[in-house]
């Protein structure tokens, strides 16, 4: 029962969409009212796309209003530190609420999804090879290619792709062979190979999520409880053998115990997001008042540390709470389900999702050793925003599709 | 069984969750202030150059420290550089500029929205119980000796006066261009020897053993002091080796007599000694607004290292401090106030931020005790080894003290020299600790005659 | 304008972070009526989509006949004892006419209709002006309790 428009959690998104704009709009002066175009721009895709799902009965309807209210946050938050970044942003929204509907229909009206497990390999290792010869190198990884001016990061496509390729195995009979090769082993190899792919760029942080990911899917649907035995042997004995060798992977644990020793170098970063934190408090310095901006990629992967210093560890926390209520329903849409392909896939988008978040958050806190990984709808980036709302299409159309059976 | 390990998924994740939740937590409650502090953070330097610090006032509202632009400006040169210390963007922060830092930088709304002064914010003031005139007599008074003067308030345990010698310029410029001196000169003027010397406290603990052996029921038995007495196998004498004659624990507190404490210590054990040590405050750490050193009591190995503690030598050490409040739990009913040197903090409006409020420490002994060596101490001015701290118009209580220290047998004419005492005895308001380090007189001609005229001047005779 | 600027901030960081807490709560008081609308299963007649009334009293303890299910299939529902109201329960607590239900703009809404013995959403009596309901109320007419699953 609601009394009034008030008390639904839809009002409490617009209601903080225009709180902040309108905070950010008198931030500087001269006044820009660009400032307001963006944050109408995002109020009313929010609020359109809302009422689309909940009118059409487009499935879940949480899973949008908390991004929606994830998207305010991130846009406010990267709007502050960077305006041409947040005006960038708001592009790449609109672009991926496009894609999201995009891939809604796709997803809800194509069947054979299950089936293309050839097709997802081939692309991710045509995608891998592809970033090797015509990639860019990035802050020291080469894990971008150059597209007509607009650059993309190969790996958030491949995430998604390896959910896919995962699910044509768990989804299905999980019983068959390949060259001979049980299935089961089959996968495990193909999953040892993209991190193989992932750590020649350097990607830590999505060679621990593919992994993550994974192992968790076995766990969940894997009855060989020796096959995940050794899969955790092997983690552990990988994570041991690129310790020592690696010089990447020893600073990233020095920097995780200590990062005080090197703080003028390879502990920059880290130590700038504790600063931030640490001045921030509970409640934070308010929207504006800190200085976020010293944080070097502060609008993407340590974005969370910013909005820890503006709005305060309360801020922060709830934004994991955010994400776990957004975990929570994704599984339950999994769990909702029978066995199958779609369950699989949702299983995988939520888990992939949760340890996203728990590895980038968990890293900037210096709760764990920090691998560079984007924060889902809130970080800047095309690629990241589009591939996540990919993932969340995906999800809205399975509870569609569950609503309608 | 695919639903139920999905659920224990869910479950895993929750944890993983409120486990980063929890870290953020005790990050914030734990860590965050040593890493703001931290001297890389830019932004804590951005942040300070914002705001114009709050100054520091004494108790009657004379400025003692203030700002102007970034600069600090300490009024009274080194007199407060053991209190106050000193806030500079090479050497960092020290003793109240480091921990009301917060506080001097302090912003609230209030100070936001009325901000009278232009565009710089301003930060809060912090008023201390120090007494200016106090401190400074005291400070004058001690000339050239090195030590300390510790005066308290013994009914709320506000510090009206803290003098710690050598002292040196706090002025940033003073510190540039002084500080391989600072740091290495034999004298360690950096050292709050107030609150952070430790010294060997002499027959000024004789106020511990004797309340120690008033509630164990000991001190009315007749003793013959011959000047010196073997325990176990050490002689111990008296001052001069005079010997006392047929004493109780009055006549033998009055005459400060070493045989008769290191017999009554021996008798007394101990156990009872390290008890009543702990309860006036050694061993023991409180949170005091400065960086306060903990005094220390051992564990005595035997009747001879109980003899020795029992007048105030061996093992043990105490801040000035310490034995400020040692004298101050006689003049207390035996209880000991928290001690505090800041009054209160305001904003630049004028509200109240934070006030401290009078608080109960310790109880050290029953207030009939107290009563007792109260007694005995005005008796030891009156007419015992204290005379030269008497005031003919205000009953004073004290006890004197001569300390052996690491020159024993080496050198001659370094012991430390104190005094401990409160005025007046009947209705105590201020209790009184001088030591002289390494002054090689005895605590009745050098300590005493100075606790005295502080004394006098604090009731403006 | 600069302090303008940190005074107004400083004040609402704390509205930001309240109205963030509240939205937590509200979606999860969502889900918990959810999960409450869950745990009874969607009666076979009822397709898809549609809204419909669950009776949560114990029918055997009642006197006169009453469906455990009433779909919400038209755009516009009374309930009362008279038998031209749409849905029609003998229940002498009930007025004639007790209670409207409609839909409009994509909600259900409830009206009393002046009724002897009122009405109460989730266990309060409702005054005169109209209310939305939602999933997981419950409807309290006569001495009738009805889940509502939309």
């Amino acid at each position: 029962m609601k009394k009034s428009i008030a008390k639904r959690p839809i009002f409490m998104v617009a209601l903080i969409n225009v709180l902040a704009f309108a905070l950010l709009f008198i931030y500087r002066t001269p006044l820009n009212y660009q400032t307001l175009y963006v944050g109408g721009s995002i109020l009313a895709l929010n609020l359109v796309t809302y009422t689309i799902i909940r009118y059409y009965r487009l499935g879940d309807e949480y899973l949008f209003l908390i991004v929606s209210m994830l998207i305010t946050i991130g846009v406010v938050m990267i709007c502050r530190i960077n305006y041409s970044l947040g005006i960038a942003q708001v592009g790449w929204y609109l672009i991926a609420i496009c894609v999201f509907y995009l891939v809604f229909a796709a997803y809800r009206f194509i069947g054979f999804w299950g089936r293309l497990r050839w097709l997802y390999l081939a692309l991710a290792i045509g995608l891998f090879i592809a970033t090797q010869i015509i990639g860019t190198t990035i802050n020291g990884a080469k894990n971008w290619i150059v597209i007509g001016g607009y650059s993309f990061q190969t790996s958030e496509v491949i995430k998604i792709l390896f959910i896919f390729f995962l699910s044509c195995y768990f989804g299905g009979e999980r019983d068959g062979f390949v060259f001979n090769i049980k299935e089961k082993y089959f996968i495990t190899l193909m999953t040892y190979a993209f991190m193989g792919f992932l750590i020649l760029q350097r990607e830590w942080g999505f060679t621990l999520l593919i992994f993550a990911t994974y192992f968790i899917m076995l766990y969940i649907y894997e009855n060989d409880r020796l096959l995940l035995l050794a899969n955790l042997l092997a983690a552990f004995f990988v994570g041991f053998a690129g310790y020592k060798l690696l010089r990447h992977i020893q600073i990233r644990i020095q920097n995780w115990i200590n990062p005080w020793d090197d703080i003028a170098n390879t502990g920059y970063q880290i130590t700038q997001s504790l600063f931030a934190i640490a001045a921030g408090g509970f409640f934070g310095r308010g929207l504006g008042l800190g200085s976020p901006e010293v944080i070097p990629e502060v609008y993407s992967d340590f974005i969370f540390a910013a909005i820890c210093e503006e709005m305060g560890i309360f801020g922060g926390v709830a934004i994991i709470l955010l994400y776990l209520i957004f975990m929570y329903r994704g599984l339950k849409i999994a769990l909702a389900l029978g066995d199958g392909f779609d369950k699989s896939i949702s299983l995988g988008i939520s888990i992939m999702f949760g340890f996203q978040t728990f590895i980038i958050i968990g890293g900037v806190i210096k709760f764990i050793p920090l691998t560079g990984i984007t924060l889902p709808f809130i970080s800047y980036g095309g690629s990241s925003l589009v591939t996540s709302f990919v993932s969340l299409g995906i999800l809205q159309a399975i509870s569609a599709k569950g609503g309608a059976e | 069984m695919i639903n139920k390990r999905i659920i224990r998924v869910i479950f895993m994740f929750t944890l993983m969750f409120i486990m980063l939740i929890g870290y953020m937590t005790y990050f914030e409650i734990f860590q965050s202030e040593a890493v703001h502090q931290n001297p890389y953070n830019k932004r804590q330097w951005a942040y300070e150059e914002d705001i114009t610090r709050g100054s520091i006032l004494d108790r009657g509202g004379v400025v003692l420290a203030h700002s102007q632009g970034t600069e600090r400006i300490y009024s009274y040169g080194p007199l407060y550089s053991h209190v106050i210390g000193y806030n500079s963007k090479i050497y960092g922060k020290t003793m109240l500029e480091s921990k009301y830092n917060k506080y001097l930088l302090g912003q609230d709304i209030l100070t936001q929205v009325f901000n009278l002064s232009g565009d710089k914010k301003v930060g809060y003031d912090v008023t201390l119980t120090i007494d200016h005139e106090l401190q400074r007599f005291a400070a004058k008074r001690m000339g050239g000796y090195s030590g300390a003067v510790v005066a308290l308030n013994p009914k709320t345990g506000e510090v009206l006066a803290l003098v710690s010698k050598p002292d040196f310029d706090p002025s940033d410029q003073n510190l540039v261009e002084n500080w391989i001196n600072l740091t290495e000169s034999e004298k360690f003027p950096l050292l709050p020897r107030a609150t952070s010397g430790l010294y060997a406290p002499g027959s000024t603990f004789k106020i511990i053993t004797s309340a120690a052996a008033v509630e164990n029921g000991l001190g009315d038995e007749e003793y013959m002091d011959y000047g010196t007495v073997k325990i176990g196998n050490t002689e111990f004498q008296n001052y001069g080796k005079k010997a006392g004659g047929a004493l109780d624990l009055k006549k033998a507190f009055a005459i400060s007599s070493n045989t008769y404490f290191c017999s009554l210590g021996a008798k007394l054990g101990g156990e009872k000694l390290l008890a009543f040590a702990e309860a006036f405050g050694f061993n023991r750490v409180f949170d005091f607004d400065l960086p306060l050193e903990k005094s220390r009591f051992p564990a005595a190995k035997g009747d001879e290292d109980t003899a020795a503690l029992a007048i105030g030598q061996g093992e043990m050490l105490a801040t000035p401090m310490q034995m400020a409040m040692a004298a101050a739990a006689v003049a207390n009913e035996g209880v000991i106030m928290k001690p505090h040197i800041v009054k209160n903090i305001k904003n630049s409006l004028g509200v109240t931020i934070d006030e401290t409020k009078p608080q109960q420490l310790y109880r050290a002994m029953t207030a009939q005790t107290a009563e007792k060596i109260s007694q005995m101490m005005v008796d030891a001015v009156k007419s015992g080894t204290g005379t030269a701290a008497r005031i003919s118009t205000i009953t004073v209580a004290g006890k004197t003290g001569t300390a052996e220290n690491e020159f024993l047998g080496r050198e001659k004419n370094k012991e430390h020299t104190w005094f401990v005492g409160f005025a007046p005895a009947q209705n105590p308001e201020i209790v009184i600790a001088v030591m002289l380090e390494y002054s090689g007189k005895t605590g009745g001609d050098l300590a005493a005659p100075m606790a005295r005229d502080i004394i006098m001047h604090y009731f403006g005779k | 304008m600069p302090t303008i600027f940190s005074a107004l901030s400083t004040i609402l960081r704390y509205v930001f972070i309240t109205i963030i807490y509240l939205f937590i709560f509200g979606i999860i008081r969502m889900i918990f009526l959810d999960i409450k609308k869950m745990d009874i299963p969607r009666p076979r007649q009822i397709p898809k989509n549609m809204a419909y009334l669950q009776l949560l009293t114990d029918k055997k303890s009642l006197y006169f006949d009453v469906d455990s299910v009433y779909p919400l299939d038209t755009e516009h529902i009374i309930i009362g004892r008279s038998e031209k109201c749409d849905i029609s329960i003998n229940d002498l607590y009930m007025s004639t006419r007790h209670v409207q239900l409609w839909f409009e703009d994509g909600e259900w809404y409830i009206a009393d209709l002046g009724s002897t013995n009122g009405t109460y959403i989730n266990g309060r009596k409702m005054k005169d002006e109209p209310l939305i309901l939602d999933s997981g109320d419950t409807i309290k007419i006569g001495q009738l309790e009805f889940l509502v699953v939309i």
